[in-house]
């Protein structure tokens, strides 16, 4: 990967988090909030917002090129945030030096992601890394972001990818960067994974810590840096390349501010701009969604038991409830085949309350080492959380998602009997625990925060305090830094398919395939990625243009015996095989098809390019004996 | 006195120091990971349920692990959360492996629960897809057994009692 083109999928990821949520971020904020807070809602509006335009227009049967598409939503972007912010009162906080602080966890992910990768190619790790990079290329391929075309098992399928629906928000927005700024799908799949990880949340991170602590913007940046080094997340989901979980969570803390700022401010703009939040989530990953929801409808009880839920905000709330139901409506056949599939759910992992409760606080769930620090850490600012933070925000977020992960984690009466409704999240202990990182880490930071401020009170002795500070944070960061590393590393090692070397193998590939070829592949083995990095025509199994194909299939069946099977010069002939693109590493449950000294040494072939789980061949029946 | 800025600037310091140092360990030496055990644990009756119909939760009924591949049938109450668990030390087990669900009318009559009428499961991978591991072991209420060990590898040990995969 050239430096370059690392640098132009920065500005691309850059461009996902602005474009085109600016000026719905502007007219939504509060006349009285900071650029924190805007910069905070921003990303998840872009991508609320620029899924429904790509999708309207699908249905409406346009298909833009979305060079031109994107460029057209930057314009408009920058026109209307111009006058949109025109409007803002000149008393704003503006930007200070402090922005700067921001490299501190940027330059903290950026060491743990390199030394992660290192060796390897930049692409996340498979199996669920192959479903979000194909999408993203079919976004790209076709122009549009219904499911229809874009969940389609080859790249030569029309539109038979069905009607449910699936949040494709990031999909079309990584798309539409992806033509926009030149830069192959896969690589801009990961950066800006990577991007809205570490920018998204921190800045989340910042914007929520000011509303709900009382040294804002200390504790949100001690906890941006914490955030670096929790295993959890992203090591685990992206130990298998679930990037849409990265970036959910990412964004749950923006989620949060506009649920804070909706209940302390209820009214058609609050209204307005948690259902924006929310509902972008939905569409970007659903089970932050419906972690969104939890966390209205938890903190909503809180004001009314503390009997400060106003009328208005009772109203605002009926009002959004019955957008919910109505949209709920829209996704009923999802719905329905999500609840068909919750016979297959395992069952929980602890073993006992205890268990869950520690495990959540520390956040060691599937990861290489426990957490003990971070749990202690989280535990003594649950307590200062009563005395430092400002309300109950923060403290009823995090018991909130304990309860969801108590329901999901846990093993006894009563909550195994809840166990359905945690559907929204797969019915997975991992994903109720990972949701809570964000509203941990703040906690987490608490104590941290407490000691920096003795240390300023302390006059003659308030390096103590800051030496046992620096000591602490020191500590996270090599205890939470080694295992995150290490279960970063380990999805890369073990479930990177088209590893180190294929990129080369799919440029020759797309010069192989010449003018009107196609090259036969299989499925789930890394071959696809062939179409997202150089657009190659890999079948991606036994389809050819017209849908499914009896004589690519037969061929599949049949490459060991391409020089006895009689019919075979003229079946490559007329399906237009210029090639084939075959992996010796297959993602999930699934065993290699091939072996290297198989494909090296395959009867009726020679090979064109090999790299470490891919072998390029072409067709050489003149070669057979 | 100490400045604001100071009082900042130490403990991200701190923390940027210690995460290089552990970057720079990290990458200094090989980090491939090493191998791991992965122990599939049934908490239940593993004799199934035959036996006098015991109300127990699950237990596996055929372990088929071989170098290229392995497959653990049986049943689980999969409702009660008590079921069918594989720990290991390495990431996204779930993820990676197939789960079938499976009718198992047997179950509902033995334990007269029409409830676990789908709790059979067939569960199926690699070894290798279990982070290359050297041992798979099955930990039962009646002890632990070896259902696959890595050539050269003596998993058993007197607390674990060792019988062929195919018992």
């Amino acid at each position: 990967m050239a430096v370059m083109e690392f640098a132009i999928a920065l500005l691309g990821s850059a461009w996902m988090l602005v474009v085109p949520g600016l000026p719905l971020a502007l007219l939504l904020a509060g006349r009285d909030w900071s650029w924190w807070e805007v910069a905070a809602v921003c990303p998840v509006l872009s991508l609320g917002a620029g899924y429904l335009v790509l999708d309207v227009v699908g249905r409406l049967g346009l298909r833009p090129d979305l060079r031109f598409y994107g460029a057209v939503l930057t314009v408009v972007t920058v026109v209307t945030s111009v006058a949109v912010s025109r409007r803002w009162p000149s008393s704003r906080p503006g930007w200070s030096p402090q922005v700067l602080l921001l490299l501190f966890p940027v330059a903290a992910a950026a060491l743990v992601w390199w030394a992660a990768f290192r060796g390897f190619a930049f692409l996340a790790a498979n199996q669920d890394a192959i479903n979000h990079n194909f999408w993203i290329a079919r976004v790209v391929d076709r122009s549009s972001v219904l499911t229809s075309e874009l969940r389609v098992s080859s790249p030569l399928q029309g539109d038979v990818g069905g009607q449910s629906f699936y949040p494709f928000a990031w999909h079309a927005s990584a798309g539409t960067a992806s033509a926009l700024f030149g830069v192959a799908s896969p690589l801009l799949s990961i950066v800006s994974t990577a991007v809205y990880w570490v920018l998204g949340l921190s800045v989340g991170l910042l914007a929520l810590a000011g509303r709900v602590t009382r040294h804002g913007f200390l504790t949100g940046m001690i906890a941006a840096c914490l955030a670096q080094v929790v295993p959890l997340v992203p090591g685990v989901p992206m130990a298998w390349g679930a990037m849409t979980s990265v970036i959910g969570v990412a964004l749950l803390p923006a989620a949060l501010l506009g649920i804070v700022e909706f209940l302390e401010r209820p009214g058609l703009r609050t209204s307005a701009l948690v259902a924006g939040l929310i509902g972008s989530l939905f569409f970007t990953h659903s089970p932050e969604g419906a972690t969104a929801v939890v966390l209205l409808g938890a903190l909503t009880l809180l004001r009314a038991a503390s009997g400060r839920l106003t009328r208005a905000a009772t109203l605002a709330l009926g009002g959004l409830a019955a957008v919910a139901v109505g949209s709920a409506l829209l996704f009923l056949p999802t719905l329905r085949e999500l609840a068909s599939t919750l016979t297959t759910l395992l069952g929980g992992n602890e073993r006992t309350l205890r268990d869950s409760v520690v495990t959540f606080v520390s956040s060691s769930i599937n990861v290489p080492t426990g957490q003990a620090l971070f749990g202690v850490l989280v535990l003594v600012g649950a307590v200062l959380a009563v005395r430092i933070s400002r309300g109950p925000w923060l403290l009823g977020s995090v018991v909130a998602l304990a309860m969801v992960y108590l329901v999901a984690g846990a093993n006894g009466e009563p909550f195994v009997r809840l166990r359905p409704l945690t559907a929204p999240w797969y019915g997975s202990y991992e994903r109720t625990a990972w949701v809570a990182v964000p509203f941990l880490v703040l906690l987490a930071a608490l104590p941290i925060t407490g000691l920096v401020l003795l240390a300023r009170r302390w006059q003659r002795f308030g390096v103590l305090p800051l030496v046992l500070a620096a000591s602490v944070m020191a500590a996270q960061a090599w205890q939470g830094g080694s295992a995150a590393l290490l279960q970063l590393r380990r999805g890369v090692v073990e479930n990177q398919v088209a590893g180190p070397g294929a990129e080369r193998v799919f440029r020759q590939a797309e010069q192989l395939q010449g003018g009107n070829g196609i090259i036969l592949s299989q499925t789930g083995d890394g071959s696809d990625y062939a179409y997202m990095y150089e657009d190659v025509r890999v079948t991606g199994g036994a389809f050819d243009r017209d849908g499914a194909s009896p004589e690519l299939a037969l061929l599949l069946s049949r490459l060991r015996d391409l020089c006895t099977l009689p019919q075979a010069a003229q079946l490559l002939r007329r399906e237009g095989v210029s090639g084939f693109l075959l992996g010796t590493r297959r993602i999930a449950s699934e065993s290699p098809l091939w072996t290297d000294a198989e494909l090296r040494e395959l009867p009726g072939t020679t090979v064109v390019a090999a790299s470490r789980d891919l072998f390029l061949l072409r067709p050489a029946l003149e070669r057979c004996p | 006195m100490i400045s604001e800025r100071l009082s900042v600037l130490a403990p991200l310091a701190g923390f940027a120091l210690a995460l290089a140092l552990a970057a720079g360990q990290f990458a200094s030496r090989a980090t491939d990971p090493g191998p791991g055990t992965v122990s599939v644990r049934v908490i239940g009756p593993a004799d199934g349920v035959a036996a006098g119909g015991d109300q127990g939760n699950g237990s596996v009924d055929l372990a088929d692990v071989r170098p290229d591949g392995f497959t653990l049938t049986g049943w689980a109450d999969l409702r009660a959360g008590r079921g069918l668990v594989l720990e290991t030390t390495r990431s996204g087990i779930q993820q990676v492996l197939r789960l079938r669900t499976l009718r198992r009318d047997d179950v509902v009559g033995a334990l007269d629960d029409p409830a676990l009428r789908y709790s059979g499961f067939s569960i199926s991978g690699t070894v290798a897809q279990l982070g290359a591991p050297q041992c798979l072991l099955l930990t039962g209420p009646t002890g632990t057994r070896v259902l696959w060990e890595a050539p050269g590898r003596a998993c058993a040990s007197p607390a674990v009692q060792t019988v062929s995969p195919q018992s």
